[in-house]
């Protein structure tokens, strides 16, 4: 792991202390991924002349190779018993998988409201719902801070720095009202 | 063509009366260098209608002042929330971040700002007397020998990845496969596109930062009420003036290696077309070689945070020594300030320095007086910006998680660039849960496009001849170096172990 | 949950703050009001800083007053142009407002061999070009070739490296074109920009450089100009009078400039006819201006490229450089 004192060392409860064998699952994920995507990467350039495939090519079977390995690490785990299968590291632990789905979940909903709201508004609404819910702020306090963060967000990123946001009702009622 | 002492210190006065300026220009360089997404360039091109304005010696002033700043401000993030300001700062996430969790992000941001400042320094110092022979350094540095000089930096993969090696080097192989889509450096033709014109140039770099950094992270930290552990939480809340001073003296007590690494990250930043990231990378490769502990690399140390801040700024020194000698931009940002001295009738090339070589030193003068004026501006802050991470985690990632997300759009205006960060964001919180190294998949994408252009430009010109890579001196003994740097440090645990026989595991790190 | 009331109070208070935050005058932008009544966004298929963008930003610094409008701009590159023309046409609203800022030559190379979404012409049109740049051979000062009788010499030996920005270019089919015609043998070698090709030419990494003259200009006493690929060199003085290639060597190639031209939707020429006119129209007088031919030298442009050209022309151009991309289609793209 990158960085060591990162959480998924040290802090993260260990389901695994009922057994002494290695996870393993949540970890083909990203193998997985790589697999996929590497097969499609070479079907993608089939047609093209060897300058624009030969560099691709070498990582692609870099990559097989690796994944290869892994695999064969993986199934030598298991036949021996040195590792189990486990998904869990993926979610950690239920309350705290339903947090990170629904700050997840609240994001994927902000972009997606994105191009109707406007930037402020999704914003606010973003955060608003995240302070509610997440840090169960009183209310009051919720809406202030995201108000307030909002608007500042709505000040700097494009009053100042004209970020080309879609505009919302929040924008276009500025702008109508002030003419920037 | 060396300047005299009396002429060096005239324009250090003129400069100095600019120091109103120079506050304004590099405050807002923080500002926006800390940002992701938002970067000098940009803002630059923003400030136009200003800097055509002016007499052409105070926008240069200014823009070089905004420019180094915002070099000095990438680090801010990384430290205090594991989210880069810029590619530059990226590398700077590995040792900053940790000391933040331990309670020591004053301390990190101190050696940030002070290794920054030092750098720049030195760099612009050096440019100033050595400028002839450092834009001949230009003629050395070819495709050949960038390939090798990336070569430094995605070897850091292997090395960062040593906690499971086979991990890492799938991250750092996927993460060059991400770099490599989009159009081929040849023929511009473009690959595994998905379909999506906004791949077309490429995997945009700023969502996927802000996907694996900063939206992993904000889910990521979820998990307790505080970034900090227990302790650091007691550290950041004790905190006062004292931690300031201790970090200026960390600084100084690794005053060498601050100015090495600026020299590393000049001497890249001369080459066109290389920029910070790589400079920084390298640097941090470098540091963690020739340290005395290189296996403490990674947990949060000075030396982490000091090699990439050094050389990232040294870099900045370096893209404009192309720009003013030659007259050919280093860098984005390089090549807007070309517009703005072409447009105020300034010759760059070697001219520059005969016709007006008040603007052409003018340049690292002014570098020198804004990493100075900065010292004075960002180390008082440092007390205050670092109680950031004591905001409640669950108010925290919402906050990075909004604001974060203007970066990614904010560089290409698609809204392709938001789902495409949430898409990293998932893959680089998979990562962090599984054990890959998010880093490793940074690296390659960031280094991966560098590396092939390079290498299928110097095939190209050698007619497909495999042994160009070995066809000139400074190759060659940039491979050499290259391969000292690969195996001494096996052969150096290879002894400690036969010696301890305590650590058996840590031999692969130096693959 | 909290109330509706608390939300709407709270956008109300919101927005009272930021009116209050600009007391800024209020413009009522009426939907109705005469052609421009906003801001005109330019898109530019290159990077910002390039040589396109500023000249793009020495005619609109002058057309705004002509034109009654200011001017913003984005920049999208990639893929040799061809990001940014998809983006215009797929995401950009027909309407007169968004324009689209070009290099001719380049980009209809780029449309001939890639493979694009677009059509030309049913999709786009150039109404108008503002300069006319000439493709350039040259190499550093310090090169054993003294003109490009010696460097086709010498192809004639060895395989001769021209750097490049991008392959699909002008300057690359004049470089490949010569090389037909006189038997020499050139690589063509992309940096995937002006300024590392230029300077990969200077460094020596490279024999020289194939690119359009303007953008070497600033180079000065670093280059030596070989040939123009044109029939007059229109500025001897700026490029050691470096000769016209047909008359260097007596072949009859084509002539290989690039035209900056400005580029609209297609179906705005039906939809709002009196809109391109008052582009067209306020566009041609910004070259009387004795203000643009300050700003204009002061981007970089030779006043002596500086040269109108109306929609017409810029279609000959257009349709001339398409047809001769695809003779050289198999060299410049990496499809097989």
């Amino acid at each position: 792991m990158s960085m060591p004192s990162e959480p998924y060392e040290g802090q993260a409860p260990d389901p695994g202390d009922r057994d002494r064998r290695e996870a393993t699952g949540g970890d083909w994920v990203i193998p997985a991924i790589a697999l996929a995507f590497t097969t499609y990467y070479l079907i993608s350039i089939q047609d093209l002349v060897w300058e624009a495939k030969i560099a691709a090519v070498f990582v692609a079977v870099m990559l097989y190779l690796l994944i290869g390995i892994f695999a064969l690490q993986t199934v030598f785990g298991l036949k021996r018993g040195m590792l189990r299968i486990d998904f869990s590291t993926l979610w950690e632990n239920g309350p705290l998988f339903r947090i990170r789905v629904l700050l997840f979940g609240l994001a994927v909903a902000s972009v997606a409201a994105l191009p109707w709201l406007g930037f402020t508004l999704s914003t606010f609404g973003f955060l608003l719902a995240a302070f509610l819910w997440l840090e169960r702020m009183p209310p009051k306090t919720a809406v202030i801070t995201a108000g307030a963060l909002a608007l500042s967000g709505y000040i700097l990123f494009i009053a100042i720095l004209r970020t080309a946001f879609p505009m919302g009702p929040f924008e276009l009622a500025v702008r109508a009202v002030t003419g920037i | 063509m060396e300047p005299s002492l009396g002429f060096v210190a005239e324009l250090f006065a003129h400069a100095l009366s600019y120091w109103w300026l120079i506050l304004i220009a590099t405050t807002i360089g923080i500002i926006i260098g800390a940002m992701p997404g938002f970067g000098s360039a940009n803002t630059i091109i923003m400030l136009l209608p200003f800097t055509l304005a002016v007499d052409v010696d105070v926008a240069m002033i200014f823009m070089v002042s905004l420019f180094c700043a915002s070099q000095s401000g990438g680090g801010i993030t990384s430290i205090l929330l594991n989210i880069p300001g810029n590619g530059g700062s990226a590398a700077t996430c590995l040792d900053g971040y940790p000391m933040a969790k331990k309670g020591l992000g004053q301390q990190a941001l101190v050696l940030s700002f002070v290794a920054s400042q030092v750098g720049g320094m030195v760099t612009a110092g050096m440019s100033i007397f050595l400028l002839p022979y450092m834009a001949k350094l230009a003629y050395y540095l070819h495709s050949v020998e960038m390939v090798v000089i990336v070569l430094f930096g995605i070897t850091l993969i292997a090395s960062i990845a040593s906690e499971n090696m086979l991990k890492g080097l799938i991250a750092g192989g996927l993460g060059l496969l991400i770099g490599a889509i989009g159009a081929d450096h040849i023929y511009s033709t473009p690959r595994a596109t998905f379909g999506f014109l906004e791949l077309y140039d490429g995997v945009p770099l700023i969502p996927v930062l802000i996907g694996v950094f900063a939206i992993s992270e904000a889910l990521i930290m979820m998990e307790s009420r505080s970034v900090l552990s227990e302790e650091g939480l007691q550290v950041v809340r004790r905190a006062g003036w004292k931690e300031t001073l201790e970090g200026i003296k960390w600084a100084f007590q690794r005053t060498w290696l601050m100015i090495w690494t600026a020299i590393v990250g000049l001497i890249i930043g001369i080459v066109p077309g290389a920029g910070a990231s790589i400079a920084a990378f390298v640097a941090y490769q470098q540091a963690r070689l020739y340290s005395k502990r290189p296996e403490k690399f990674g947990t949060g140390i000075p030396e982490g945070v000091i090699a990439p801040e050094s050389s990232n700024n040294g870099c900045a020194s370096g893209d404009l020594i192309p720009l003013l000698v030659i007259g050919v931009p280093g860098g984005t940002t390089a090549a807007v300030m070309m517009i703005v001295m072409t447009y105020h009738g300034v010759q760059l090339g070697p001219r520059l320095f005969i016709q007006t070589p008040e603007l052409g030193y003018g340049v690292f003068v002014t570098m020198l007086v804004a990493y100075g004026v900065m010292l004075f501006t960002t180390l008082p802050l440092t007390r205050y910006i670092s109680k950031l991470i004591l905001i409640p985690t669950a108010v925290l990632a919402p906050i990075i998680i909004a604001f974060t997300m203007v970066g990614s759009f904010a560089p290409r205006g698609y809204m392709f660039d938001l789902w495409l960060t949430l898409l990293f964001g998932v893959i680089g919180y998979i990562c962090r849960r599984t054990g890959y190294n998010v880093v490793a998949i940074l690296i390659g994408v960031i280094l991966g496009p560098l590396l092939e252009a390079n290498v299928m430009r110097a095939l190209r010109i050698s007619g497909n001849d495999p042994l160009v890579f070995f066809s000139s001196p400074v190759a060659n003994i940039l491979w050499a170096l290259l391969a000292i740097s690969l195996f001494v440090p096996t052969f150096v645990q290879w002894r400690k172990n036969r010696q301890a026989r305590s650590t058996p595991s840590k031999t692969a790190e130096a693959i | 949950m909290f109330s509706k009331g608390m939300t709407r109070r709270g956008f109300l208070a919101t927005g009272g703050a930021a009116a209050a935050a600009f007391g800024a005058p209020a413009v009522a932008r009426s939907q109705g009001a005469a052609f421009p009544s906003d801001n005109i966004q330019v898109l530019v298929p290159t990077g910002e800083g390039g040589g396109v963008d500023q000249a793009a930003r020495a005619f609109t610094r002058v057309w705004a007053k002509h034109l009654g409008a200011n001017f913003e701009y984005s920049y999208f590159p990639g893929a040799s142009g061809q990001v940014g023309y998809e983006v215009f046409i797929g995401k950009r609203e027909a309407n007169a407002y968004n324009l689209l800022f070009g290099n001719i030559g380049p980009e209809m190379i780029m449309y001939a061999t890639q493979n694009v979404k677009y059509k030309y012409p049913e999709d786009i049109m150039y109404f108008g070009a503002i300069d006319s740049d000439d493709s350039v051979i040259w190499v550093a000062t310090n090169s054993k070739f003294k003109t490009i009788n010696d460097l086709v010499e010498e192809g004639k030996k060895r395989e001769i490296t021209l750097s490049t920005s991008r392959l699909p270019h002008p300057s690359t089919i004049g470089a490949l074109a010569l090389a037909d015609a006189t038997g020499m043998k050139v690589r063509m070698i992309p940096y995937g920009g002006g300024g590392p090709a230029r300077a990969a030419a200077i460094t020596g990494e490279v024999d020289g450089c194939a690119t359009f003259l303007s953008s070497s200009l600033g180079l000065s006493e670093q280059a030596r100009f070989l040939t123009v690929f044109n029939d007059k060199n229109r500025a001897p003085d700026l490029t050691n009078n470096a000769p016209p290639i047909n008359e260097a060597l007596g072949t009859k190639l084509p002539t290989l400039s690039g035209q900056r031209a400005w580029a609209i939707h297609r179906s705005v020429a039906e939809k709002y006819p009196d809109r391109l006119k008052k582009l067209t129209d306020t566009m041609k007088t910004v070259f009387d201006d004795p203000e643009y031919k300050t700003v204009a030298e002061k981007a970089g442009t030779p006043w002596e490229f500086i040269q109108y050209a109306d929609a017409a022309a810029c279609d000959a151009s257009a349709k001339e450089f398409a047809e001769l991309a695809k003779q050289y289609k198999t060299l410049l793209s990496a499809g097989k």
